[in-house]
């Protein structure tokens, strides 16, 4: 008995079986990979001095291997983590994260994960569809400025006379699909090299393996 | 240590950064920063977190700098100019950068010291005490337990993989390969890992078909919670009425 309890009548918490289903097995601990992913990757590049960002990495994974709901919640805990560490700015692409989820997962369950001209396709579309929804977010809570590297390309749209809305855009439009198909390679390369056995484990395997044919027989 | 009134808190400072006129936004501002030093419920509570807060403010206010610049510098359109240092900046455009810093800093500086001056395990008990699924506090303690881990088996892993001759230093491309080096061995151990704790908590009964029932047995509100939440609903009514008039 906690030593606050007092007078209050009893509350049921909220304990749907479908929602605690979407974190049966391995899938709960993979979603905190998949949040921590997110907030270190950067220490991985930053140390091999590669000039890209991947911080959807973990939520492109946990897509793939659990479903969107699961990516969606892991890539937003993981901004707001972000901005509980000092980057109070990831708080707001919130909306981002969850339509990077929907998109990848959607993309792994048409199968797009298993050739990798199709990989390259969705991380294009997937680039393409995050530029549209962070340019407003960027542009008009950041005024276009978030103090990365690719505010140099903002502030070169907007010297060539673009608006700051457009200049976002356009800015995502040339920095995001490059990164995203990066990610989803990334992801594809890492989950291709993975024994069957470790992998299958995840609901959302098969999106990547097809079931071998000695396993059938 | 109670989060619902600090939530309620934050959630009026984002509807004003939105909704409120700017002088309330810079009444909110200052409130903001004098919390941590009047308010033993902001109060930071270690030195990592006064160390995060100066450099969040050195943060915010190099992005104020900047945003003023280049808003001043690229705003199109003709407008009156102001000389600042020697620098002529379009007067219309740093009316603009100001607007957007200072909402961006309410917005931004509430969050920060939300998260700075409430405990991890305060915000995992509030999700539990709301009625909220358990596997979200797991999954939130989990993340943080991870995130403080995950650095060390990184440096671990490159340092292996150096060993062993990994172009670590060498030109764009090897760099690239090394990251899947990285990124492999990072996975596999994380993965399995994971699996490994599916096991203990399914042996917990967590995400079982059949769950006990539980229930919350502390109310997180305080005195202060109602009025704020009340505050933020007026703010946005006053807001939509505004704009209806119009």
């Amino acid at each position: 008995m906690r030593a606050d309890t007092d007078a209050r009548p009893l509350r049921p918490v909220m304990n749907s079986t479908r929602f605690h289903s979407l974190f049966a097995g391995p899938v709960l601990p993979l979603m905190a990979f998949g949040t921590a992913l997110n907030l270190v990757v950067g220490q991985i590049t930053a140390a091999l001095k590669i000039p890209i960002y991947l911080d959807s990495l973990g939520t492109i994974l946990v897509a793939v291997l659990a479903g969107p709901w699961q990516a969606a919640i892991s890539g937003s805990l993981a901004n707001l983590l972000a901005a509980a560490f000092g980057n109070p700015a990831m708080a707001f692409f919130i909306p981002v994260v969850c339509v990077i989820a929907i998109w990848t997962s959607l993309v792994a369950r048409w199968g797009w994960f298993r050739r990798w001209p199709l990989t390259v396709l969705g991380g294009v579309l997937q680039g393409v569809i995050a530029a549209l929804i962070s340019a407003p977010i960027a542009a008009y809570v950041f005024g276009g400025t978030m103090l990365a590297g690719t505010d140099l390309l903002v502030i070169l749209y907007r010297s060539l006379g673009n608006d700051i809305l457009r200049s976002t855009l356009l800015q995502g439009l040339t920095s995001d699909p490059v990164d995203k198909v990066i990610s989803y390679l990334l992801v594809v390369a890492l989950l291709s090299r993975l024994p069957s056995r470790l992998l299958m484990r995840f609901p959302g395997a098969v999106r990547i393996q097809p079931p071998a044919a000695d396993h059938v027989a | 240590m109670k989060p619902a009134p600090k939530l309620a808190f934050v959630l009026y400072c984002w509807i004003s950064a939105v909704a409120a006129p700017w002088t309330l936004q810079i009444v909110l501002v200052l409130t903001l920063f004098a919390l941590p030093l009047f308010s033993p419920m902001w109060r930071l509570p270690s030195e990592r977190a006064k160390h995060t807060a100066r450099r969040f403010l050195a943060f915010l206010a190099i992005l104020s700098i900047v945003l003023l610049i280049v808003n001043g510098l690229m705003f199109s359109g003709a407008g009156r100019t102001l000389i600042v240092g020697g620098i002529a900046l379009n007067r219309s455009g740093v009316l603009f950068a100001s607007t957007v810093a200072l909402r961006l800093i309410l917005l931004s500086a509430s969050v920060l010291f939300f998260f700075l001056s409430t405990p991890m395990r305060a915000i995992a008990d509030f999700i539990e005490d709301r009625g909220l699924p358990s596997a979200l506090a797991i999954l939130t303690l989990l993340s943080v337990h991870i995130v403080e881990m995950l650095p060390d088996r990184i440096h671990d892993i490159l340092a292996a993989q150096e060993a062993r001759g990994a172009p670590v230093r060498g030109s764009l491309l090897a760099r690239f390969r090394s990251l899947i080096a990285v990124l492999g061995p990072l996975t596999v151990s994380s993965l399995a890992e994971a699996i490994e704790r599916g096991h203990a908590y399914a042996l917990r009964g967590l995400g079982s078909a059949r769950i006990l029932p539980s229930y919350s047995t502390a109310s997180s509100a305080s005195r202060w919670t109602w009025p704020l939440l009340s505050l933020s609903f007026i703010t946005v009514a006053w807001r939509l009425l505004a704009w209806i008039q119009r």
